[in-house]
């Protein structure tokens, strides 16, 4: 193995993505070469100060503000965590108050269905409350409820 | 405990509890890899909140042919590349030099100079090399999980980590 060849296989060689007979043949060729020898180091030298690239801390609440975008079709913002909650729940009886408006429109609606049951699992459970989209999936094209259907379908 | 592709399996079927353990199990990674490629905290964030919702849209269709981390980082990957599309050249967020940024232990003023110019090299190669050179130094991903997260094979992640180290010493050298 000559240089321009260990140069090439340094990098793989130091990540241990070599298989052991060209490893091996690496490692001689090292062990008697000075020049490849420096440029080892300066490769393992290179990899530290890689390593030294710091991370960022986990957000608090992150798991839960996924999960609730996921429940809700509505990316989680942080914010400062004293206000995430408020954010939240406001959002959330907002979304109370729609779908109680919505329930009434489609109850009372001319065009009123009966209808059983959720809609497929479209996933609108959170945390503690069960929002039941089921019952509006049978409203009037330029009904509230079909409006905020299409609210749903654009936030996927 | 349940293993990731048991409990994506559960989160397919509408267990979000499952999903948010899934989550908390991949976010500090998923962050860091999102956050080391895309230099800003809020971006970061951004980009793997999207990266997870979209693994649970997808979640019906999942099928463990691979580890889950490694669908996850593919995700990340797709997401990091439409935030760079759309934002290159990225502004390196500023890290004031002592100071601890809060993903790991307290660096003295010479590490921080030396971490900064590193950062400022690693931000500066393209995407692909930047992404595989992220993944293989802290993820500890072997070629060929990267190849995968990449989509393309080992052989060409060996060749985007001999560009990137390349290119990073060379810059190193143009930085000091």
């Amino acid at each position: 193995m000559n240089c321009q060849d260990v140069a090439e296989k340094l990098n793989a060689y130091l990540d241990g993505e070599l298989g052991p007979q060209a490893a091996a043949l690496v490692r001689e060729h090292l062990e008697g070469c000075a020049q490849c020898a420096a440029r080892l180091r300066e490769l393992e030298g290179l990899n530290r100060a890689i390593g030294a690239m710091q991370g960022m801390p986990t957000p608090a609440g992150f798991a839960r503000r996924v999960r609730l975008a996921a429940a809700t079709g509505i990316p989680a913002e942080a914010g400062p965590a004293k206000w995430a909650w408020g954010g939240v729940l406001s959002r959330v009886a907002a979304m109370l108050v729609a779908a109680t408006g919505i329930w009434v429109g489609v109850t009372l609606g001319s065009t009123a269905n009966s209808v059983n049951g959720y809609v497929d699992a479209a996933g609108l459970q959170e945390d503690d409350l069960d929002l039941q989209v089921g019952a509006v999936s049978a409203a009037p094209a330029e009904s509230v409820a079909a409006a905020y259907l299409a609210l749903l379908d654009e936030g996927e | 405990m349940l293993e990731d592709e048991e409990l994506m399996m559960r989160a397919a079927e509408g267990d979000m509890a499952s999903f948010e353990e899934l989550v908390e199990r991949h976010q500090q990674s998923a962050l860091n890899v999102a956050y080391r490629f895309l230099g800003d905290r809020q971006l970061a964030e951004d980009a793997v909140q999207d990266a997870f919702l979209k693994l649970l849209a997808a979640a019906p269709r999942y099928r463990p042919t691979a580890r889950f981390r490694t669908y996850l980082y593919n995700v990340v990957w797709h997401l990091c590349v439409d935030v760079y599309r759309k934002r290159h050249p990225l502004p390196l967020e500023e890290v004031p030099l002592g100071e601890d940024p809060g993903g790991g232990p307290v660096q003295s003023v010479e590490e921080a100079e030396r971490a900064a110019l590193v950062r400022q090299a690693v931000q500066e190669l393209p995407p692909r090399q930047r992404m595989a050179l992220v993944l293989k130094h802290f993820e500890g991903l072997s070629y060929e999980e990267i190849g995968r997260a990449l989509d393309c094979s080992s052989t060409a992640v060996d060749a985007l980590l001999v560009r990137a180290k390349r290119r990073l010493q060379e810059r190193l050298k143009e930085l000091r």
